[in-house]
């Protein structure tokens, strides 16, 4: 198959390291021409490396940021077909902590998870409309699903996970995240609403929701320490990615597609009752 | 309204209700005012005052403060006020919310404004409001937080939920979701639960502004009543502390406005669909 994303552009956020790399690299392999930014200044490595044609350093919870990253890529493209909201980071914090550390990590934290994934969003939208259609894919976590469903909704038929044989996994992160939770759980009141008011201009809107994955942020909590078991790779991400945006402009929109550790990493088959859909009327 | 000081199960109890001064706050205060708890009321809207006051002319403890929860001195000061007023904090609900269309197509600068105006109460106020109490729920040995959020977090059961135009309202409320779960788990030993109310439409102002004029009679009889939600409410304390927690408890037009039975981990927050 030739690569499908031929004459077509993409940005990816948060793209210097780990998953966002990946994806970076998934896109421009099938052809897309990326466009890149991160607050780390490394990500200009994905331009010597010619997987990206742009890169900025930038931080996604700043407009003014994410004015430049996407004014300078639609003016060296013509356009932009594609958008990973991808930049996220991860502090702990709970209900005890005190207004200071809160009011700081609520910038930080609500910032770039969820502010970013607006304004990326917003300032891609007319683009996205303009070229006749295209692509939103919020990267959120597995937090906002539960076990075996790519949803908001458990396993409905089935007592235990068809896969790992446990009992349903409730959603949530934990104590410790309640900051981060919260964040993600808002990207689906971007991702929903989105997925229907662009509906009509071919624009396609859709979450992936991924467990535990090689990545820096996962590294960072664990240190020079072993992964935990069953781990997923980047790569695997990416190729989830890649074949959601490869339905083409009448596949699933609207969508949190889960990818749960111990499940297999891939779309759920077309009319899957564990698809995330609202009761109809 | 007849309060009662003496012998309603809150007696004794200090409660907070951010955005009260009319519809579903409004109608929170009243209840938790007539189980007997002393109740502190904020809003924006001045008019907090008349609320309060005619709680207390019907023989409840009320008290109201012009308070906008975006501000964290403002928050600070709701807080104070309630410790100063009942001795303490046991009950915390955040009902203050804004509402603004925000249509994918609107320019950069409404963009920016309308995340500030919906994200700052909404999620910030919640957020700030929940931390500067919760020192003082852990202090009574227990208590509960109520977050008001609504149906829009429960999609799978009905049709009609995030629809566009809604991107920062429905974004707001799903955020509240991870307040709601991870202060449940965070608190438990505390004895404190924290728990989210999830409604359809229902009769108060921010409804009552989407239309242009008055609301045709049709739909407003569909519609539920704050006085029911607050029941809802009075239902999930009357629980006590081995209640409930860390659960979305919806509420729907057509249906029975009731707690409904203790769900399970797995639905607790998603729901399930019927």
């Amino acid at each position: 198959m030739p690569p499908f994303l031929n004459g077509k552009s993409a940005i990816v956020t948060g793209a210097a390291v780990g998953i966002g790399n990946a994806f970076a690299r998934a896109l421009a392999a099938e052809g897309a021409s990326v466009t890149v930014c991160d607050v780390r200044e490394d990500v200009h490595a994905l331009e010597t490396e010619g997987v990206a044609a742009l890169a900025f350093v930038a931080d996604v919870s700043v407009p003014a940021d994410v004015r430049r990253v996407v004014d300078g890529h639609a003016a060296r493209f013509g356009g932009l077909d594609v958008l990973v909201s991808n930049a996220g980071v991860w502090r702990a914090s709970t209900a005890t902590d005190d207004l200071d550390k809160t009011l700081d990590d609520y910038e930080a934290v609500v910032g770039v998870n969820l502010k970013g994934v607006f304004l990326f969003g917003r300032a891609a939208i007319p683009h996205l409309i303009a070229g006749g259609g295209g692509h939103i894919v919020n990267i959120s976590t597995d937090h906002a699903c539960n076990c075996g469903t790519p949803v908001l909704r458990p396993h409905e038929d089935a007592p235990h996970c068809p896969w790992t044989g446990g009992p349903p996994r409730p959603p949530g992160g934990g104590p410790a995240m309640d900051l981060y939770d919260a964040a993600k759980w808002g990207i689906n009141g971007l991702t929903i609403p989105w997925s229907k008011a662009l509906a009509e201009h071919g624009v396609r809107v859709n979450a992936i929701c991924m467990g535990a994955t090689d990545s820096h942020m996962l590294r960072g909590f664990h240190g020079d320490g072993p992964l935990p078991p069953h781990t997923m790779r980047a790569e695997d991400v990416a190729a989830l990615l890649i074949a959601l945006l490869a339905e083409g402009p009448h596949g699933r929109t609207g969508q949190n597609i889960n990818a749960a550790v111990g499940h297999p990493i891939e779309l759920p088959p077309p009319g899957s009752p564990y698809i995330y859909e609202e009761a109809s009327a | 309204m007849s309060a009662n000081a003496n012998t309603g199960f809150l007696s004794g109890q200090s409660a907070i209700v951010t955005g009260a001064a009319r519809g579903l706050g409004e109608a929170f205060a009243r209840a938790l005012a007539a189980e007997g708890a002393t109740v502190t009321l904020c809003d924006v809207l001045p008019a907090v005052g008349d609320t309060a006051a005619d709680i207390r002319a019907n023989g409840g403890d009320a008290h109201a403060l012009v308070a906008d929860v975006s501000g964290r001195a403002a928050v600070e000061r709701v807080v104070a006020a309630a410790v100063e007023a009942g001795g303490g904090i046991d009950l915390l609900v955040n009902n203050a919310g804004r509402w603004t269309r925000s249509p994918v197509t609107d320019g950069w600068e409404k963009a920016l404004a309308d995340w500030d105006f919906i994200m700052d109460t909404n999620l910030k106020g919640a957020l700030m409001l929940g931390r500067a109490c919760v020192p003082h729920l852990i202090a009574r040995g227990g208590g509960n937080i109520v977050n008001i959020s609504t149906y829009y977090v429960l999609p799978a059961k009905s049709a009609g939920t995030n629809p566009p135009g809604t991107d920062l309202y429905a974004a707001s409320k799903w955020a509240l979701n991870g307040l709601t779960q991870a202060w449940s788990l965070a608190l438990a030993e505390h004895g404190v639960r924290v728990n989210a109310l999830c409604m359809g439409a229902t009769d108060a102002p921010m409804l009552r502004g989407l239309y242009e004029g008055e609301p045709p009679a049709g739909a407003v009889a569909s519609w539920m009543r704050p006085e029911q939600i607050a029941g809802q409410l009075l239902d999930l304390l009357r629980e006590g502390p081995d209640g409930r927690t860390g659960e979305n408890i919806g509420a729907w037009v057509g249906e029975p406005v009731e707690l409904g039975p203790r769900k399970p981990p797995h639905e607790a927050i998603s729901g399930a669909r019927e």
